[in-house]
């Protein structure tokens, strides 16, 4: 069997040829998406979406607000992860809450935890990214369903809620 | 060698068979790059999730892909440069495979985002159905570099 030369020319043309129907449509279009994509900038979910759909928290990030977070921890649907280190974490804590510190973190502390509960990740609060980093890293290791709790512990302290120290 | 060179033979039956199978493979091209070009926001998302690509390259490719993914299958129905158009497809086809085949190693439980909207997993039965297209791709792809149709 013969393997006969292609037009690579015509390869080329074509993939041009998409990439510049594309970038005009996607510059006039509706549904426009941004050339250069940035890191996903996490959707909020709300407790309802959580109970409703809890399919599809699978292989998405979401955060979750202080309100939901509330939610979930007295309604005990969630068990809450706190990304910290072991000395923040012994400080305080939201209370029931595990520690796993993302900067250590590995595959093996979390290979007896039930894949697919649901869980609560937290940090800090705002300037931290560790609960956003280990609930990716959770994910990557086959947990359906980890949420971020965004406003972490500086959140849940100030308002009051309930702690363990 | 003997019976493959049996099945490319030109002949009738043939002929109407890589025709009928070359507008097939035309028209799931066209359909699936269409669903992808009508909804960026779905596909690009399922790029992302693959984790494939750097996160800032994602849009751009998936915008490119949608787009030469319909016009594969335009040109490919209208009997232009089919050699080329089909080994095109094929080369996309072991990529889109091979995606979903890390994807599963690594545990990842997304979308294979082939269909826009009513895509379906990324999982064993998807890499089994992309054999059966890689397949008849290849046949129809050595079919017509033996009989150059003009």
């Amino acid at each position: 069997m013969k393997f006969k030369e292609l037009d690579l020319m015509y390869i080329v043309k074509l993939i041009f040829l998409s990439a510049f129907l594309g970038l005009i449509i996607n510059v006039f279009s509706q549904k426009t998406i941004p050339f250069i994509r940035s890191e996903n900038p996490l959707r909020n979910i709300s407790i309802e979406e959580i109970i409703l759909t809890d399919s599809e928290i699978d292989s998405k990030l979401f955060t979750i607000n202080l309100s939901t977070a509330k939610e979930l921890f007295e309604s005990k649907r969630a068990i809450f992860i706190d990304a910290r280190d072991s000395w923040d974490y012994s400080d305080g804590k939201i209370p029931g809450a595990i520690n796993i510190p993302e900067y250590k973190f590995d595959y093996e502390m979390v290979e007896l935890l039930n894949k697919n509960a649901i869980y609560a990740v937290y940090c800090g609060g705002t300037d931290c990214d560790i609960s956003k980093r280990l609930a990716e890293k959770l994910q990557k290791a086959g947990f359906k369903n980890v949420l971020v709790f965004s406003g972490g512990w500086e959140e849940w302290v100030s308002s009051g809620y309930e702690i363990d120290k | 060698m003997k019976s493959i060179n049996k099945i490319l033979r030109l002949n009738h039956l043939n002929k109407i068979f890589f025709a009928l199978l070359s507008t097939a493979l035309g028209g799931l091209f066209v359909f699936s790059g269409y669903q992808k070009i009508i909804d960026p926001v779905a596909f690009s998302d399922s790029v992302a999730n693959f984790r494939i690509l750097p996160t800032f390259l994602v849009n751009i490719f998936a915008i490119i892909l949608s787009w030469l993914e319909f016009l594969l299958g335009i040109f490919l129905l209208m009997n232009i440069n089919r050699k080329e158009n089909l080994f095109l497809i094929l080369i996309l086809m072991l990529g889109f495979t091979l995606a979903i085949i890390t994807a599963i190693l690594r545990g990842l439980n997304i979308n294979c985002g082939c269909f826009g909207e009513t895509s379906t997993a990324a999982d064993s039965l998807k890499i089994l159905e992309n054999l059966f297209i890689i397949m008849a791709v290849f046949i129809t792809y050595l079919y017509y570099s033996k009989n150059p149709v003009k």
